[in-house]
């Protein structure tokens, strides 16, 4: 063997196809622990450890059949003593008289082996804190689905509950109108101007009870009903529901309408939301005032509003006005605070959002988010 | 006549072999799903986390092409997932060849496969290094960007490498399986092709195949090493014909 070659600072070795080592030098001798011979007509297998001739047989052999080269490939060879040396091999096929002859170029890798060691190593423990990750993730997303499901049951009872004491609370307060119109009917030359005026005073109040528990019956049941959604022209809901505003305020107005605004919703539902919004302009707007209704499509919804020229609201207070009883303005202006209550429910129920841009003394809009999903 | 490769290839270890049958017979080469040119996408972990799901490729073909009368040819661990499809739909095949098959790898007790467990993990780490350098970067990039087709043939170039958790499945299925309770229920003729001084498939594991496999042949063959079919085909193409004809 040439000098240069035997004396190579890497090891050298030609085998066959049959595994046969036709050749091999002084670096690989010595490295392997042959360095006083011992290591000829053996099989490329003997210098290989378990693992590395399984590879060689599924791997290393069959890629050089066919591309005739291979690069970079890891295998631990076996030393004399049975020591496992890390090396890298390229091998080059070169066709020769009596049948192909693979070469090959063995750099042993021990330091740099370690050092893969610990990236593989690193790897797994990546990989192994990915999949707690994922395995936390999913309780986490177990446990979000079971407290969901649980507030749902929660909210669904207590909406349940709402209900029933509305419903039942009727009962009662219609025998104390009854009561209390017998008592007018049955004594009437008996009772005094002051207890007939303590009658009237209870019926009021009787009154404004029955119509604060009509709003909270209502409130309750749109937890409960699902919308029955179909195309709906708000235009003409806003328009009824706007003049029959004006018609119990017994005062002047300028409606403004869009015509042609639709929306897939619930009629009924959208109806009360009309009738919320439109008599809560009508209240807080000066007579002769303008009331202005329109909407158009942006992106995936459809954006209503409701517009007046009335007293507007403090915008710190804003946020509150949809929440039940919350009420802004004090006595001069009647109502129970249960009406924006009802249309945000009524809204957010159809998948939407309700608020409010408002300046005082320059008057309130209204606007409503419904998705599109026509 | 159906091409299966084994571990560690694909259909193209098949080519000094199948030129030999093709005047006589309609050849089919294929990749396993996972290996070679195959869609990785459609790899399921759990259809091929045991050779039954392998199985399933065979039969697939068979069934897409509507092949009858199939000599089944398949090299090493093809040759328990074609007796696995042989056993599910015997009258689809006609005759069997199986090259360097095991139908269990470790040993057990008195059965010697072998390999003990120990060695199956160093084989698996090592296959991890060598696939350190490509294919952890590469392989999920290509099979993301079928618009890119020079990425394809970059992996192309690599011959014979596979997406390393798909190799590691792969291995895992291979050398931890036990087929030796499935060998009695086998029906169709089968020659074994067994290899001198194969350290997969040693000559202890020919012999206990051919004395459990009813109606088989063992051949020993002069080739060494676990791929007659790549190291000395004419031998192999020999023996097959002689086995095919007689």
């Amino acid at each position: 063997m040439d000098e240069v070659l035997d004396r190579l600072p890497g090891g050298f070795l030609t085998f066959r196809d049959d595994g046969l080592i036709i050749a091999t030098n002084r670096t690989l001798l010595e490295m392997l622990g042959y360095g006083d011979g011992g290591l000829s007509g053996g099989s490329i297998e003997a210098l290989l450890t378990l693992p590395s001739r399984i590879f060689y047989q599924t791997h290393l052999f069959p890629l050089l059949k066919i591309q005739d080269r291979v690069d970079e490939i890891y295998l631990t060879l076996r030393t004399r003593s049975g020591e496992g040396l890390p090396v890298l091999l390229n091998a080059r096929t070169i066709p020769t008289g009596t049948g192909a002859q693979h070469e090959c170029l063995i750099i042993p890798m021990q330091s740099r082996d370690k050092y893969e060691e610990e990236i593989l190593h690193a790897k797994r423990v990546a990989e192994q804190a990915v999949e707690e990750l994922e395995g936390l993730k999913a309780s986490l997303e177990e446990r979000v689905r079971e407290r969901t499901s649980d507030l749902k049951q929660l909210l669904s009872e207590l909406n349940g509950l709402n209900y029933s004491i509305a419903h039942n609370l009727r009962a009662p307060m219609r025998a104390i109108l009854s009561t209390s119109a017998v008592l007018r009917s049955e004594y009437p030359g008996s009772l005094s101007e002051d207890q007939i005026n303590l009658l009237d005073r209870q019926k009021l109040n009787v009154e404004t009870l029955s119509s604060l528990i009509d709003d909270l019956l209502q409130l309750s049941r749109i937890g409960i009903q699902l919308p029955v959604k179909e195309q709906i022209d708000v235009s003409s809901l806003a328009m009824q529901a706007a003049v029959e505003a004006v018609a119990d305020r017994q005062a002047e107005f300028t409606l403004s309408i869009c015509p042609g605004v639709t929306a897939w919703a619930d009629p009924n539902m959208i109806a009360t939301v009309c009738a919320g919004l439109m008599s809560n302009a009508v209240k807080y707007s000066p007579r002769g005032g303008t009331i202005t209704f329109c909407g158009q499509q942006n992106g995936a919804e459809i954006v209503c509003f409701v517009k007046d020229e009335g007293i507007g609201m403090d915008p710190q207070h804003i946020h509150h006005i949809f929440e039940p009883f919350a009420r802004l303005h004090g006595e001069e202006f009647p109502g129970n605070g249960i009406g924006l209550a009802v249309v945000d429910r009524i809204i957010r129920h159809h998948g939407g959002k309700v608020w409010v841009e408002s300046e005082v003394g320059k008057g309130s809009t209204f606007l409503f988010a419904l998705p599109d999903s026509n | 006549m159906m091409f299966a490769h084994g571990f560690g290839c694909d259909q193209n270890m098949w080519r000094f072999i199948t030129p030999a049958f093709e005047t006589d017979y309609k050849i089919v080469a294929f990749d396993y799903v996972g290996a070679g040119g195959s869609d990785l996408s459609a790899y399921r972990r759990e259809r091929y986390s045991t050779l039954s799901g392998y199985a399933r490729d065979v039969l697939d073909i068979i069934e897409a092409l509507d092949l009858h009368d199939l000599v089944f040819v398949g090299h090493s661990v093809s040759g328990m997932i074609g007796l696995l499809a042989a056993i599910e739909q015997p009258q689809r095949f006609a005759k069997m060849i199986m090259v360097g098959p095991s139908p269990c790898y470790i040993n057990d007790g008195d059965y010697v496969g072998g390999f003990g467990h120990g060695d199956i993990e160093e084989l698996l780490k090592m296959m991890e290094k060598n696939y350190m350098g490509w294919s952890n970067s590469l392989a999920p990039v290509i099979m993301k960007n079928p618009d890119r087709p020079e990425l394809a043939q970059e992996l192309e170039a690599s011959f014979c490498s596979t997406d390393p958790v798909i190799a590691q499945q792969f291995a895992r299925a291979t050398f931890l399986s036990d087929n030796r309770s499935d060998l009695q229920s086998m029906k169709i003729p089968a020659l074994i092709l067994q290899c001198a001084e194969d350290l997969i498939a040693p000559a202890e594991v020919g012999t206990y195949l051919h004395t459990r496999l009813p109606n088989s042949s063992l051949v020993q063959m002069k080739a060494t090493g676990h791929c007659p079919h790549m190291s000395h085909p004419e031998e192999t193409i020999a023996l097959m014909r002689r086995y095919l004809d007689g």
